[in-house]
């Protein structure tokens, strides 16, 4: 008998931490997926400062959880993104269960490493949390400094009266 | 750390683009002034609709943002009369305007096309609903390359010859819908009436569900014709009843002998897809003389069609051994033919 070796990449993170990952799992890294097959005879792993190592466990739990499942088709004809179908509850509880500061982490990497799915559904999440909210509210919630001076902000409300004229 | 305001331009754009617009506009803009800047984003404003329900606020506030965004807008859904009011006698242009849904255009309103070529010179598809057949309407358009045009229409059909006839400019059409028009007299929508002859027709998919006086002939010569035609929707048309065995053959020979005249391909092998659901009156002959016109076919949607006998089964799976999928719930198959051949 013989275990079937599956090929690994190695990313380390701020912390210096070095993780292996399984290829097939690391196909869900968009643009990087071919610098990761080059590196993948290497030992040297792939730094990357921008993430750290929780946000990285956090990524190789979601990619691990979506292995298998594509994206939906993208209709590129008519694309009304506006009304988008519900985030599911295990990505929901997923995204949001370390806070905050953790999402914008997480959102950050995704970016980073290009993975499309995760990154459209955590930005689906902040969109809900922004739903609802008064300019103000937005603010205290994301820790927004409001940098208009009165006038432009006159200027702005003034903006979405339509008059007939 | 990151937190919002760590977050790189695209990433921000892309989590305003699953917000609605009247809430960029009224709430997200005004939170700072770098939240201002990227609301306005280009990428955010490809798809305008107008008709949805806004309130009084929400809808100033789209109205007044769309001559802002007019230069990026690819898609618009208005009301016409709306988009009249807003720009009244201004010179205006939609440069990059692709597909124009206009509900309900009204003999009042139809100056909001004038000089279509000037005013949205990119136009590749239109849609609206109209109750009047001003002829003004298709000439308005026909200087146009587009693509697809789709018009459902609910009035009296006086000057649709006339109409129809400035389609015939538009020689890449690709996509037309013609749907639920009841009182369109069949013979003026033969392409050969509304197309010159030599100009190539690269209609792909037509629709002319739920008019009644289609009838099966119309619709073979419709297939013939229009060489490229990948879908044809024939649903709900009581008119299409049999297709009789002598015009069968011919039609069928005529279209071997024009396959020998002319050098580009006439069969019509492009066929993949049609639609008789609804349908109530079609008989055998149509869907055979269909499975030897078109070999390649897909999907045909046969549902409703409660005069087709067994026999229609065989000689489809026998012609076109590409289907995909064949619909046919509630087809009864009726047993009235098959006894009286036991009986014979």
């Amino acid at each position: 008998m013989y275990k079937k070796i599956v090929p690994q990449i190695k990313l380390e993170t701020y912390e210096k931490e070095v993780f292996e990952i399984d290829l097939d799992i690391a196909k869900k890294f968009g643009k990087l997926v071919p610098v990761l097959q080059e590196l993948l005879n290497d030992d040297k792993p792939l730094t990357i400062k921008t993430i750290n190592s929780g946000t990285l466990k956090k990524i190789i739990t979601w990619c691990t959880y979506h292995k298998g499942r594509s994206p939906p088709p993208e209709d590129d004809d008519n694309r009304m993104k506006h009304s988008t179908e519900e985030v599911s509850s295990w990505d929901d509880k997923f995204l949001q269960e370390d806070g905050q500061a953790a999402l914008f982490d997480l959102i950050s990497a995704a970016h980073t490493l290009d993975i499309d799915g995760l990154l459209d559904v955590a930005c689906k999440v902040v969109a809900t949390m922004i739903k609802g909210k008064a300019p103000e509210e937005i603010r205290k919630v994301f820790n927004i400094k409001n940098d208009f001076t009165q006038q432009e902000e006159d200027q702005v409300r003034k903006e979405n009266d339509w008059c007939e004229d | 750390m990151v937190n919002m305001e760590g977050l790189p331009d695209d990433v921000i754009v892309e989590i305003f683009s699953f917000l609605p617009h009247q809430l960029l506009l009224l709430e997200v803009r005004t939170v700072c002034r770098r939240w201002y800047t990227l609301s306005h984003s280009a990428d955010l404003w490809q798809t305008v609709d107008l008709t949805l329900g806004f309130n009084q606020t929400e809808k100033q506030a789209m109205v007044s943002n769309l001559k802002r965004v007019q230069d990026h807008v690819k898609i618009l859904k208005v009301d016409p009369r709306l988009l009249q009011t807003i720009f009244k006698n201004d010179i205006w242009q939609f440069l990059t305007l692709k597909t124009l849904h206009l509900n309900t255009l009204c003999k009042t309103t139809v100056s909001v096309l004038g000089e279509p070529n000037l005013r949205y010179p990119r136009l590749e598809k239109v849609y609206f609903t109209s109750a009047f057949d001003n002829k003004l309407v298709l000439s308005a358009f026909s200087g146009l390359k587009l693509d697809t045009f789709e018009w459902k229409y609910s009035g009296p059909f006086q000057q649709f010859r006339e109409t129809i006839l400035a389609l015939g400019k538009m020689d890449n059409l690709q996509k037309l819908n013609v749907s639920f028009c009841p009182k369109v007299n069949s013979h003026v929508l033969l392409p050969d009436k509304i197309w010159t002859p030599n100009v190539p027709l690269k209609l792909r998919e037509i629709s002319l569900s739920g008019n009644n006086n289609i009838t099966s002939e119309v619709a073979f010569r419709i297939i013939k014709l229009c060489c490229c035609l990948q879908s044809f929707e024939l649903a709900s048309c009581p008119s299409i009843q049999s297709f009789d065995t002598a015009s069968n053959k011919q039609g069928i020979s005529n279209t071997r002998s024009e396959c020998v005249q002319k050098p580009q391909k006439t069969d019509h092998s492009h066929m993949k897809s049609v639609n008789f659901v609804g349908s109530l009156n079609v008989e055998d002959s149509v869907i055979i003389a269909l499975s030897y016109i078109c070999p390649d076919l897909r999907n045909l949607r046969l549902t409703d069609c409660k005069k087709l006998t067994k026999n229609v089964l065989g000689v489809v799976f026998r012609n076109c051994r590409f289907i995909d999928s064949l619909e046919i719930a509630n087809c009864t198959f009726k047993r009235i033919e098959y006894k009286d051949t036991v009986t014979l």
